[in-house]
């Protein structure tokens, strides 16, 4: 019985180690996608192909869709920011934008693999409602990622391009964040009996709902453009991501029995 | 009147009282973070009773500032909706640009249940033992029949089921099986699995619960998605 518990454990502990190793193979070529000419776009392209392979191994591994911890969610929103580039490096290649988004794809490829991957599902995950609500707020937190990086080149090259880009990218986003943000709310209802908690995380999520709120405004109704409008909306990456990361952590939470 | 319907028809009062609701936002964090203990409580009990018993104003006045700030942005965004449908109406182009309208109205939608919630809702938690009958309103009684709970090969809880008999002064009710994320609803009240013990006696810990802002909400929440895709969809056409 010991034996057959261990060999569990240790096959477990196999498939995770394996998964780490595939997000830093992955990372590595999605780093080796700067190279010039056809070279690296194939690195690229072969690092997205490990990266779903990798997903592939991990939905395997929970019999469920790899949404439910950080290892998983911050590996999906690489994936959003993976697929974004090559959709818009097949309409047009741009090498601005490959320098600063594949690096900060393999960052968050190498964060993931930090996170160690969690094999159990706690029963109030298994609702279709938790699964849309981390699909579309992590889509749109990769949503956000290239809106950052839009913005980052056009701040340092001023091609109106990129402005727009960075625009579209984070209204595309922003609107995602709130289907996910509703999609959490009704799920959490359904599971706890209330669609809100006074917590850190949920007054800094709505600080970034807010924050792209803000910033959209800005631009659609009083026509805010320019370097400071991009400086703004490039920020919300750092917003979104100390959400996700620095509150709970930095910023502690009253317990609560959730 | 005419300085208030301005004041609130200005796009820059938009912009200050967002930009005061993101201070309150953090301000508030660091509040809950410095003030753990006395937080603690705040989820249990609707927010107007807990404000209200709680008593402590010199470290909760950011929340009633967040309602104040939310009560001006309502009225601004009913002032800034009326006016755009207005206007886009005598342009004759009502449907094609009313998607941030939208938008609005499910804001308001959702403030509205926010408050109905924070005003007049009912949270309880209780423990039921097994076999022992137990009040969970003066009108409803609730006993635990059995608990059953799968683990994975870990040993990790995957699943939990409690059944439970529910019934009332005069009437029974049908036994009712409570599972995470699938709450049974008994004369209106949700009655939601928190916790289950299967320890020296089986127990469960359930939240019951009367939430009149929830369909406001959730209506609220699916307008402005609906909304938000709607724009989304309008403003990615005109700009290609």
């Amino acid at each position: 019985m010991d034996g057959a518990i261990y060999c569990g454990l240790a096959s477990d502990e196999g498939r995770s180690l394996f998964t780490i190793f595939l997000l830093l193979v992955s990372a590595t070529l999605y780093i080796m996608g700067l190279m010039e000419s056809k070279k690296g776009h194939y690195a690229f392209l072969a690092g997205l192909t490990v990266h779903v392979a990798s997903i592939i191994e991990r939905t395997l591994t929970l019999g469920t869709l790899p949404l439910t911890e950080k290892h998983d969610n911050i590996s999906y929103m690489a994936f959003v920011m993976a697929l974004s580039y090559l959709y818009i490096h097949v309409k047009k290649e741009s090498r601005s934008l490959s320098v600063i988004m594949l690096p900060l794809i393999s960052l968050l490829l190498c964060v993931s693999a930090a996170h160690l991957p969690i094999n159990t599902v706690s029963p109030f995950m298994r609702s279709y409602w938790f699964y849309l609500h981390i699909f579309l707020y992590f889509t749109a937190f990769g949503l956000f990622g290239l809106s950052f990086c839009a913005g980052a080149v056009y701040m340092h090259g001023r091609k109106s391009e990129y402005e727009s880009m960075q625009y579209r990218t984070a209204l595309s986003g922003w609107v995602i964040f709130t289907a996910g943000l509703v999609s959490g709310s009704i799920w959490f209802y359904s599971a706890y009996g209330t669609y809100w908690l006074w917590t850190s995380r949920e007054l800094w999520t709505t600080l970034l709902w807010f924050y792209y709120g803000l910033y959209l405004h800005a631009r659609l109704m009083k026509g805010f453009r320019g370097r400071t409008a991009s400086a703004i909306g490039t920020f919300g990456l750092i917003v979104a991501l100390f959400t996700y990361f620095g509150v709970g952590t930095i910023i502690p939470s009253p317990p609560t029995q959730f | 009147m005419k300085k208030i319907t301005a004041f609130l028809l200005s796009l820059n009062t938009v912009f200050g009282i967002f930009l005061f609701f993101m201070f309150l936002l953090i301000f508030g964090s660091l509040s809950l973070a410095g003030n753990l203990a006395l937080f603690s409580g705040v989820d249990e009990t609707p927010l107007f009773k807990w404000l209200s018993e709680s008593g402590t104003i010199r470290v909760t006045w950011w929340i009633y500032l967040m309602v104040l700030a939310l009560a001006l942005l309502a009225l601004s965004t009913i002032f800034c909706t009326a006016e755009a449908l207005l206007r886009k109406a005598r342009r004759g182009a009502l449907l094609a640009m009313i998607p941030p309208q939208v938008m609005h109205a499910g804001v308001l939608f959702i403030m509205l249940g926010h408050l109905l919630t924070a005003s007049t809702g009912y949270r309880k938690d209780v423990t039921l033992e097994q076999g022992e009958t137990t009040s969970i309103t003066p009108e409803l009684f609730a006993t635990l029949d059995s608990i059953e709970i799968t683990t994975d090969k870990n040993g990790y809880d995957t699943d939990w089921t409690a059944k439970v008999r529910f019934s009332g002064m005069q009437e029974a009710f049908s036994m009712r099986l409570l599972k995470p994320v699938e709450p049974a609803i008994i004369n209106g009240l949700g009655i939601y699995l928190r916790t289950v013990s299967s320890g020296t006696g089986q127990s469960v810990l359930i939240r019951v619960c009367r939430d009149p802002g929830a369909p406001w909400a959730l209506a609220g929440g699916l307008i402005l998605s609906a909304g938000g895709f709607l724009l989304l969809w309008s403003r990615l056409r005109s700009l290609n």
